[in-house]
């Protein structure tokens, strides 16, 4: 069974074995205590989501079923703005008028589709930062095992869904930020293509590496979040105006896939530990029993990708930056600053070469695929699971994020799933990653895999509440 | 300068001043450190990009007339 996920939680309040109010009371207490445990919020808005949660009742009561996400609690990254609050970006630095803008488009979407709104989650100061304790804010801690980091930098988002606070909510990817806590906290996390959901609302760090993503338990929570989310917005001229898609639609069906490349790049491999691998290869081996056809992939310009995503989103972000930097540079953590700082190194003539590098970059892969008849590629989302705050593993602390900011680069879809546990009983991330605008396509892989086996459905034994139970 | 780290050379640390000084941005000393220290390595990545040949493509960034009509 899938305990805490929207897909049950959403025949349940339909069959009327419980309601919108029921689950939020759930959630409410659960955060009373756990959220002083495992850091997960900047700022709760109790009274607000039992307001909607009793309106979501009342018009299920009235026949308007405004569909999945109707009643459900979500948890909101702090870097988003929305109606009810000030956007901190867990830093000393932001200005909290920024956030008198209220909902952005994507807020509006959740709302109409009936979502419950419960707060605003921890993130690494501006998604760029590392935990600081020296700062005033909560530190987000895995629920598997709380001496961890959640990953970054949607770590309360992730570590809410997983201990059972809320259902799903939002995290943004700008280099992996999606992906790599989710893998960390054994939960769902999908980056769809760049450009299918808008953005505006958001405080941008490296805008044209930019996502927001749906995180939840499962991936088809994370399809009926993503139909909702995507669609082009006038507010965002990065996005793409394509047709309205329900991506949970026919997931459950049978469909062929084609190859399925097995990413092999060295720098990769060598950034990934023994145990990961042997439980990535497990991952492999059941989607080959299903007849899934693998073959090896050499991703073409892969450490290009990579290493130029992290610096044109430095040189964005320093472009954003500047006069804050300018003017509060002690203020900011000092990861933060060093790392955003860093965009003033490099010359408008730099950054140019870094984006036409991107764009034949992008094109040599999708050749190669076009070439070998490559569907989709799997790698680990991180080459090792979650470091700890004290006694990090240098070699694991430096390579944890090496598996994903290429596909930011490429603005390819890439989806993480639990795929098992390391020899520490952490949870690790299967990458699933697909053609630009071939979402669904990655989310049906990604929902056969969680039909094949359960790691989905694991839950922390200590820190964790269900919200489906009495 | 007697407290920057001897890992950094002073012309890594000069040339990092001197690009953060034109955004008025003065850093402490040990943060100027660090960034003298890590700038040899980013130089080094910035060089590889130079090493891909991009032909004729154009950057992702460019300008679109359309854009705003």
């Amino acid at each position: 069974m899938e305990s805490n996920s929207i897909r049950q939680t959403a025949a349940d309040l339909r069959d009327g074995k419980t309601t919108s109010r029921e689950i939020v009371e759930r959630a409410l207490q659960a955060s009373d205590r756990l959220d002083p445990l495992l850091g997960t919020y900047i700022c709760r808005f109790d009274e607000t989501a039992l307001q909607a949660a009793e309106h979501a009742d009342n018009e299920l009561r009235s026949g308007t079923d405004r569909g999945p996400l109707h009643g459900i609690p979500l948890g909101i990254k702090d870097i988003i703005s929305t109606d009810e609050g000030p956007t901190s970006a867990q830093s000393l630095v932001q200005d909290p008028s920024w956030g008198d803008q209220g909902d952005g488009p994507l807020l509006r979407r959740l709302r109409d589709a009936g979502a419950v709104i419960m707060g605003k989650t921890t993130t690494m100061e501006y998604a760029i930062g590392l935990p600081d304790f020296e700062k005033p804010f909560p530190i987000p801690r895995n629920p598997w095992n709380s001496e961890r980091w959640t990953g970054g930098s949607s770590s309360g988002t992730a570590n809410g869904v997983a201990s059972g606070q809320f259902l799903g909510g939002l995290g943004t990817d700008t280099g992996g930020s999606v992906r790599l806590p989710a893998a960390y906290c054994g939960i769902t996390g999908f980056k769809q293509t760049f450009g299918l959901v808008p953005k505006s609302g958001c405080i941008p760090l490296g805008l044209s590496y930019d996502h927001i993503g749906p995180m939840a338990i499962s991936v088809w929570d994370c399809a009926a979040m993503l139909t909702v989310m995507a669609g082009d917005d006038p507010t965002d001229r990065t996005t793409v105006r394509k047709p309205s898609f329900d991506y949970v639609a026919g997931i459950d069906e049978h469909v062929e896939f084609g190859k399925v490349g097995v990413v092999t790049n060295r720098v990769l491999v060598e950034a990934s530990s023994e145990p990961m691998m042997a439980v990535f290869d497990d991952a492999v081996s059941d989607l080959g029993a299903a007849g899934i056809d693998f073959m090896q992939f050499e991703v073409p310009h892969y450490e290009a990708l990579h290493n130029g995503a992290f610096m044109a989103l430095q040189a964005e972000a320093f472009s954003w930056h500047r006069h804050q930097l300018r003017d509060k540079w002690s203020e900011y953590g000092r990861p933060t600053r060093l790392t955003i700082a860093q965009g003033a190194l490099i010359s408008a003539g730099d950054l140019v070469k870094i984006e036409r590098v991107r764009q034949i970059a992008r094109k040599a892969v999708l050749d190669q695929m076009d070439e070998l008849g490559v569907e989709m590629l799997l790698s680990p989302t991180t080459g090792y699971a979650a470091t700890p705050f004290q006694g990090a593993d240098r070699k694991a602390t430096s390579l944890t994020a090496m598996h994903t900011p290429a596909w930011n680069s490429t603005g390819f879809p890439a989806l993480s799933v639990p795929m098992g546990f390391d020899q520490d009983g952490l949870p690790c991330g299967l990458q699933i990653i697909g053609r630009p605008f071939k979402d669904d396509v990655v989310l049906r892989l990604g929902h056969l895999y969680q039909q094949l086996t359960d790691w989905h459905t694991r839950v922390p034994t200590e820190h964790a509440s269900s919200l489906s139970e009495d | 300068m007697a407290d920057i780290d001897s890992d950094s050379s002073s012309d890594s640390v000069n040339e990092v001043r001197a690009l953060l000084n034109v955004a008025g941005i003065e850093p402490t000393t040990a943060d100027l450190a660090s960034l003298g220290r890590i700038f040899p390595g980013l130089r080094r990545k910035i060089d590889a990009m130079y090493e891909i040949d991009t032909g004729d493509e154009v950057s992702a960034a460019v300008f679109r007339a359309e854009a705003d009509s």
